[in-house]
This record gives C-alpha cells, sequence and structure tokens, in this order.
C-alpha cells in the first residue's frame, strides 16, 4: 500500500512546555490509528502538527511525499482534519456552509452539489439540508464537520474526537462510515475516549502521555501483548462473601482485587491450570462459587494495564 | 458562466452570506434610500421656500450626501473587515481556511471585499440620489461623473484604513479594534499636529480628499496635486498591508513582516518623510499654522528621522526574528534543511543605504539654503556647493542612522533569544539612549537659565540630540558625542548579542533536550505493521 504519511521525530513545544515529544509515525493507505491517552496528553497538538496547522519545534511531516507546512497548499489540501470543536459558520445553512467549502477547495459547481448531497447522505442531515447552523444539535454539527472535512476527498483524515457527540445510532453509522474511509485507501487517525468504539474500527492503537507516543501496535497486539501472561478474571458468588477482600490478595500470583457485592474481579495467571486450582482452593475453603470466568481481553483492559498516567 | 475573481472569491462570498447577502444589502439600500429621498425632498422644499435657489439647495445636499457615503463607507469597511476575521478567529474557522487551497492573498482580497458588500446597497441608493439631485439641480451628468470620482478616490483611504485593520486583527487573532484607528485618521488625518511630520501630514491627508471630494460635489473639480501624493502613499500602505495580511493569514507562527516587505515599508515613510520636508515643509506655516504654533524645520526634520528611525525597528526586527528563529531550529533539529535567512547586518546595511540616500537628496539643498550655520558645517568638510551637500549629508545621515539602528539591531537578537516578543527592552533603549540627553540638556538649561547655545557634548551621545546639535549648532562639539555612540554601537549592537545570543541558543537547546528526556516506556517508531 501507499506510505501516506510519515512524520518524523515530530516536536512541539509551547514555550518551556513540551506537547509533542519525539513523535514517529507512519501511515499506509487503508490504516486506521486510534489514539488514546489522558486528557492534555497531546493528542490535538499531535493533531495539529499532522494537520500542518501547529509549527513544528523540530521533526517533519509528510503526506504523499510533500512536506506539510504552513502555506503548502497543495499538500494540506489533502489532509481533511475535523477538530473536536466543530468550526461553523452559525447563520449560514448547511448547504450554503459546504458549498463554501467547495468554492474554497476550488471544486466545480456540479462536483460540489454531488458530494454534499453524497455526504449529507451518508451523515443522515440530508433533511437538515437547508436548516440553518445554529439550529443544529452538537450531534448534527460533528456530524457537519465530518461532512466538511470529507468534501475536499482528502488521502488523509484525521478525527479529533469524532464521536464525542453522536447518539448511539450515529456511533455505529460513524463505525461503517470510517470502514469504507478504510476501503477506499484513505489514512485515518482518530482520538476518541471511548475505547470499546476505537477497538471495533481501529487497525492500529497509539497510546499518547505526556507528549511521547508511549505504544503504537495493531489492535491485536496491544490487546492480547499487554497482558504479560495475566488476565482478569469474574467471580460470582452465591451469597455475599467479604472474606474474599482478604483471602484472594494473600494467593500468591493474584493481584488487583476489586469486590462489589457477590462480584469480584482480580488478575491472575491465564493458566488455565493455574486458574482451576485457584477455584478449586476456593471452593475449598466455603466459598460460595457460582461462577467463575476470565474476561475477553478488549482494548479498554489493555489501556488500564498499560499504566498510562493521569495528566495533573 | 464563473463569476469574475473578486465575486467568486470564496471567502469573500462566505462573509457576503454571513453578512445576510444580497438579500439583506437590497433591504438596506431600499430602506435607506426611501428614507434619504424624503428627507432630502422635506431639505430642498423648505430651501427653495425660503429663497435659495434649487441649484445651490442641491449642492449643500450634494455635499451632505459625499460626507454621509464617505463617512458610512470608513465605517462599513473598517468595521466589516475586523468582524469578519474576528468572527473566523472566534469560530475555529479560520483554521480550516489555513488547511483549504485558498492563496493568502485570495484571503485578503475576500475579507476586504466580502463583509463589505452591505455597504453596495447603501452606495447604490446614494449614486442614484446624487444622479437625481444633479439633474434637478442643472448640474447635469458632468456633475454627477464628479461626484463619483470623488466617491472613488475616498476609497483609497477608505480601504488604507480597511487593510491596515486587516493586518492588525490578523495579528491579534481578531481583537484589534477598528474604531480607535478610524477616529484617530479623521481627527488627526491631516491636522495641524500631522505636520509635525510633513509625511504623514500628507499621507494621512483625509481631509485634503474630502475638500476634494466637496469641491466635486459642488460641480468643480479643484485637484490638488498633494492629493495625487497622499493617494500614491495610500495605494503604497495598502499594498504593503495586504502583502503582510497575506502572510499573516497562512500561519500564527509567521511574522506579517518580512525584512523585504519592512524594507519596503522603511523605503516608503522615508520617500513620504523626506518628499514632504523637500516640497511641504513651509506649507505647514502657509496653510495649516495654528496662531502660536510655530514649528521650524529643524523640528519637522528631527521628528521626521525620529519617525523613520521608529518605522525602521519592523525590518530590523523581521530580519532578527527570523534569524533567530532559524538558529533556534538549527540547533534543536540537525536535519532541518531551510537555507539559512539574510544578515542581520545586510538588512541593517541596506536601510541605512536608502535612508542616507533619501535623507541626503531630502536634506541637502534645503538646509543649504535656509541655514547660513548648515553652510559653514558644509565649509568644514570642504564642501561648496548645494549639491555636494547632498552627498555630503548622505554620507553624515549614514553614519548617524547606522549608530542610531546598530544598538536596537543587537537588542533585538538578544530579546529574541530569550523570547519571541519584544517590547519594554526596546523602548526603554530608545527613550534612554535617544531621550534622556535631551531631557538632560533641557534640565541644565533650564538650571542655568542658559538659553543659547547648546554645547553639551553629552547631547550628542543621542542620535537624535547629534542632530539637534548640528541642525542648530553646527559649531558645537560634535565628534566626542559620536565617539560614544559608535562604542555604544559596537557594545550593545555587536559585541553583547553575540555572546548573549550564543548562550541563549545553547540554552533553549538544553532546554527543549531536557523536556524530551523523560524516560518512556515503550516508544516505538511505527514499523507500519499491517492491518489484520
Amino acid at each position: 500500500m501507499t506510505v501516506v504519511l510519515e512524520a518524523e521525530s515530530v516536536r512541539v513545544h509551547y514555550g518551556a512546555v513540551a506537547a509533542v515529544k519525539r513523535v514517529d509515525l507512519r501511515l499506509e493507505g487503508g490504516q486506521l490509528l486510534g489514539l488514546i491517552g489522558p486528557n492534555g496528553a497531546g493528542k490535538t497538538s499531535l493533531f495539529r502538527a499532522l494537520a500542518g496547522l501547529q509549527a513544528l519545534t523540530s521533526g517533519r511531516v509528510r503526506v504523499l511525499g510533500g512536506e506539510v507546512e504552513p502555506g503548502a497548499r497543495h499538500t494540506l489540501a489533502r489532509i481533511g482534519f475535523a477538530p473536536d470543536t466543530p468550526p461553523v459558520y452559525d447563520t449560514l445553512t448547511v448547504a450554503t456552509f459546504l458549498q463554501f467549502v467547495g468554492r474554497a477547495y476550488d471544486l466545480a459547481r456540479e462536483t460540489i452539489d454531488e458530494r454534499i448531497d453524497f455526504w449529507l447522505d451518508q451523515l443522515w442531515l440530508k433533511d437538515k439540508r437547508d436548516a440553518k447552523i445554529s439550529t443544529l444539535s452538537r450531534g448534527m454539527r460533528q456530524r457537519l464537520t465530518i461532512a466538511r472535512t470529507l468534501i475536499p476527498d482528502p488521502i488523509l483524515v484525521l478525527l479529533d474526537e469524532p464521536s464525542a457527540g453522536l447518539d448511539p445510532a450515529g456511533r455505529v453509522q460513524f463505525r461503517q462510515l470510517l470502514g469504507s474511509l478504510r476501503e477506499q485507501g484513505r489514512a485515518l487517525i482518530v482520538s476518541s475516549h471511548i475505547l470499546s468504539d476505537l477497538h471495533e474500527y481501529c487497525t492500529h492503537i497509539g497510546v499518547i502521555e505526556a507528549g511521547r507516543m508511549r505504544r503504537l501496535n495493531t489492535v491485536t497486539e496491544f490487546v492480547h501483548g499487554q497482558n504479560n501472561g495475566r488476565v482478569r478474571y469474574k467471580l460470582r458468588t452465591a451469597r455475599p462473601a467479604p472474606e474474599l477482600a482478604v483471602l484472594l490478595p494473600e494467593v500468591a500470583g493474584v493481584a488487583g482485587v476489586r469486590v462489589e457485592g457477590r462480584e469480584v474481579q482480580f488478575e491472575f495467571s491465564e493458566d488455565a491450570a493455574h486458574a482451576a486450582a485457584l477455584l478449586a482452593d476456593l471452593v475449598q475453603r466455603g466459598i460460595p462459587v457460582a461462577s467463575f470466568g476470565a474476561q475477553t481481553a478488549n482494548l479498554e483492559e489493555a489501556y488500564l494495564r498499560a499504566g498510562i498516567r493521569q495528566v495533573d | 458562466m464563473e463569476l469574475p475573481g473578486m465575486f467568486s472569491n470564496p471567502l469573500g462570498w462566505v462573509h457576503a452570506q454571513v453578512m445576510g447577502g444580497w438579500k439583506r444589502c437590497l433591504q438596506l439600500g431600499l430602506g435607506y434610500g426611501g428614507f434619504a429621498l424624503l428627507l432630502i425632498v422635506i431639505m430642498i422644499r423648505s430651501a427653495i421656500n425660503e429663497g435659495v435657489t434649487p441649484t445651490s439647495a442641491c449642492q449643500v445636499v450634494l455635499s451632505i450626501l459625499m460626507a454621509l457615503q464617505a463617512g458610512m463607507m470608513f465605517m462599513f469597511i473598517s468595521a466589516g473587515v475586523r468582524r469578519a476575521v474576528q468572527k473566523d478567529f472566534t469560530s475555529g474557522m479560520i483554521e480550516s481556511h489555513r488547511q483549504s487551497p485558498i492563496s493568502g492573498w485570495s484571503a485578503v482580497l475576500g475579507y476586504l471585499t466580502g463583509p463589505c458588500t452591505q455597504i453596495a446597497g447603501i452606495t447604490a441608493a446614494n449614486l442614484l440620489l446624487a444622479l437625481l439631485l444633479n439633474v434637478y439641480g442643472g448640474m447635469g451628468m458632468g456633475g454627477w461623473l464628479l461626484w463619483v470620482m470623488g466617491l472613488l478616490v475616498a476609497l483609497i483611504p477608505a480601504y488604507a484604513i480597511a487593510s491596515l485593520l486587516l493586518m492588525m486583527a490578523l495579528s491579534t487573532k481578531g481583537s484589534a479594534t477598528a474604531m480607535g484607528m478610524v477616529i484617530f485618521l479623521l481627527a488627526f488625518g491631516g491636522a495641524n499636529l500631522m505636520w509635525l511630520v510633513p509625511g504623514l501630514g500628507i499621507m494621512t491627508g483625509v481631509y485634503s480628499v474630502t475638500d476634494m471630494v466637496q469641491s466635486a460635489s459642488r460641480g468643480r473639480f479643484k485637484f490638488d496635486p498633494m492629493i495625487g501624493f497622499a493617494l500614491a502613499a495610500q495605494l503604497g500602505i495598502i499594498a504593503i498591508a495586504c502583502a503582510a495580511s497575506a502572510r499573516r493569514f497562512v500561519s500564527d507562527a509567521r511574522r506579517a513582516f518580512t525584512w523585504e516587505l519592512g524594507v519596503c515599508l522603511t523605503v516608503l515613510l522615508a520617500i513620504g518623510g523626506f518628499v514632504g520636508l523637500r516640497i511641504y515643509a513651509t506649507r505647514y506655516q502657509q496653510e495649516w499654522g495654528l496662531a502660536g504654533m510655530n514649528v521650524p524645520f529643524d523640528v519637522q526634520w528631527l521628528a521626521t528621522l525620529v519617525a523613520i528611525l521608529l518605522g525602521c525597528v519592523i525590518p530590523i526586527s523581521a530580519a532578527v526574528w527570523h534569524r533567530v528563529g532559524w538558529l533556534r531550529r538549527k540547533a534543536v533539529d540537525p536535519e532541518w534543511r531551510h537555507p539559512a535567512p539574510r544578515s542581520v547586518g545586510w538588512v541593517l546595511l541596506l536601510i541605512v543605504i536608502f535612508v542616507s540616500v533619501i535623507g541626503g537628496w531630502s536634506l541637502g539643498i534645503p538646509l543649504y539654503d535656509l541655514s547660513p550655520e548648515w553652510r559653514s558645517f558644509c565649509g568644514r568638510i570642504h564642501m561648496d556647493n548645494a549639491e555636494r551637500s547632498s552627498m555630503a549629508l548622505a554620507l553624515v545621515t549614514a553614519v548617524t542612522t547606522g549608530l542610531a539602528l546598530l544598538p536596537i539591531a543587537g537588542l533585538l537578537r538578544m530579546i529574541f533569544g530569550f523570547r519571541d516578543r519584544f517590547g519594554g527592552i526596546l523602548l526603554f533603549w530608545i527613550a534612554l539612549a535617544w531621550g534622556v540627553p535631551f531631557l538632560v540638556e533641557a534640565l541644565s538649561m533650564a538650571y542655568s537659565a542658559k538659553t543659547r547655545p547648546m554645547d553639551s557634548w553629552f547631547m550628542g551621545c543621542s542620535p537624535i540630540g547629534w542632530w539637534a546639535l548640528l541642525l542648530n549648532e553646527p559649531k558645537s562639539s560634535l565628534w566626542g558625542g559620536l565617539a560614544v555612540q559608535a562604542v555604544l554601537a559596537a557594545v550593545v549592537g555587536i559585541l553583547l548579542p553575540g555572546w548573549v545570543g550564543s548562550r541563549q541558543i545553547r540554552s533553549y537547546q538544553r532546554k527543549v533536550e531536557k523536556a524530551d528526556a523523560a524516560p518512556a516506556a515503550a516508544a516505538i517508531a511505527a514499523p507500519a505493521a499491517p492491518a489484520p
């Protein structure tokens, strides 16, 4: 596949504050990178740097071989960036706003109309074509911003918190949209705090913490490569068993015990024989075990296990 | 069919839409036109009832209409431009524009046209009313064409203000206020105070334009050649402000001025200032004088010099900023391949050449003619005619301009090494090195009750004081002050910034490396793993 995005040693400093520290990235067409990290980790700064909107302290960003920098109009036009706060002209109608976007990208009038129809349909905004933007809900504005980003047909799509304002149906539809964008050979980077969504549609996951890309793997590698031979177990008892809170931490290899009523969660070896031995031991000690099983590995678990610190 | 450039400009189009589009423009035009027509009919009827001839009544109303139209043009255009930029910054749309292929120049055109479409309806109404008044008053189409021409002339100062506001608004992320500048220029444009610097008086001569416009509304065309110069200077300002705005639109990290653009501004200021001195210096006393306020030529010359030297800070600052930015980037990014920018010294040299050539040319002959003392100074440097005195003046101006600006260049290099903004230190330096010797001399004169001659060598330590001595007391001791200036220029302009600058760059490098030094658990350069 074609290499769409290459970022080498990207650094962004705001005075003495380092927002992005030597980040390297390489993304091919059809790949979708989910960017996760705590608030203030540098995700938005990285997005802005990749979109050519933020001056770099050092490093280079290239899209299809063209250097991304302020004023590189033809390279910048190949990047679609939707920031977390939708930038729109409130007093315009949806169609007029999108017409402006088409004009700004030098598209022919027929192409603009075609694309407006297409994307409004794809993003469930067809009925709102002539509505004033000021009357749209937050989710609708979010969808409008996505339409604005896609109308110029960018090869690299950067979406900062795109699903924050979307309703459940909108999120499902958004997942389908990202799938179809991937199939079209575009490279995408999406940041979100809804990790279950990212797990479903991303090919890669990048964890950014304090400006540094802590991890960058395929989703499978990320989810399964984090456990070091350990998984999280869920145990339910027939009646409340508060003694488990004392008993379990004393067992060798058990960690992260969390007791909530009749449900207990803890981390233990993924080895089935060890798990069976533990279960037998608990039953022998008179714990009324109703159910016991390892939880399916997911992105959320993997992220929490990665020990990313929250920024103060 | 595609619309011509100005009307198909996407940014202009969208801002026209944001302001309400053609529908609102039409509503405004019709509303205003109807109301104005009613007032005009009442005014003319009452004037005729009082025995005034229809022609005179129409001429008066045409003058009022022209003043109204010009005032609204200034207000609407300035406020519209500022509001559009502010809206783009507050809504975040500016970044959306920056990502699109809209060029800086196209954006400037868009900002200067789109938000101003609302005035089109009112202008159309006024044009129609003016036509009716000219026909009714018996001035015919000729009178109307003059009125239209006056309007076109008034557009130039309006756009000079608007383009300056656009530059300021883009530089301050939309927070620049329009009204302050408009009110200042309307109040002081061409006013007596401005003639302290004759070039400034001409360049901001909005009233002179108004004069012409009003004479046009009376069916007579009174063209003052000075207006031609004022309009040319204002067109120059528009070009420079638009170029700076186009740069600034592209990115907040870009300075509005490059050193080249700054030099253009300096040259415009120098030509404006010195042409003002050469041709219009005496006009102040002849036409613009105030009782009890006499501004002699040497004060005008000194004020012009100070204005130009302050203007020179812009290209020097641009060159310094670019240079320091490049050095800082290179220090933390060895792979950085952008070519090194032009050295600050070279830019300084270029400025000194422009200022001195234009200064020598403008000051030489008039000064030789005006001041007998100056002849004796020229005699000192073996000059015996006005042309040769111009050359000598150019040389002297070059030396003194260089000595005045070199410490500023050095200070700017140091300041930009520390931080990205300058201000306090530079102003402090200018006040200290240029102003304090004046103050000390004045205090000394007051203390000793002495009025003449000024003979303090301390005053010569100030670049402006040195010129004041030269213009007033050519026989006083000038060399001591000049030597002090040379030492200051060498220390503050060359030695200190070189030493402090290199330390600052190293410190910046360490700071960046330190910020990066925090250990990462597993930073991975993406190996472009295959999609699952």
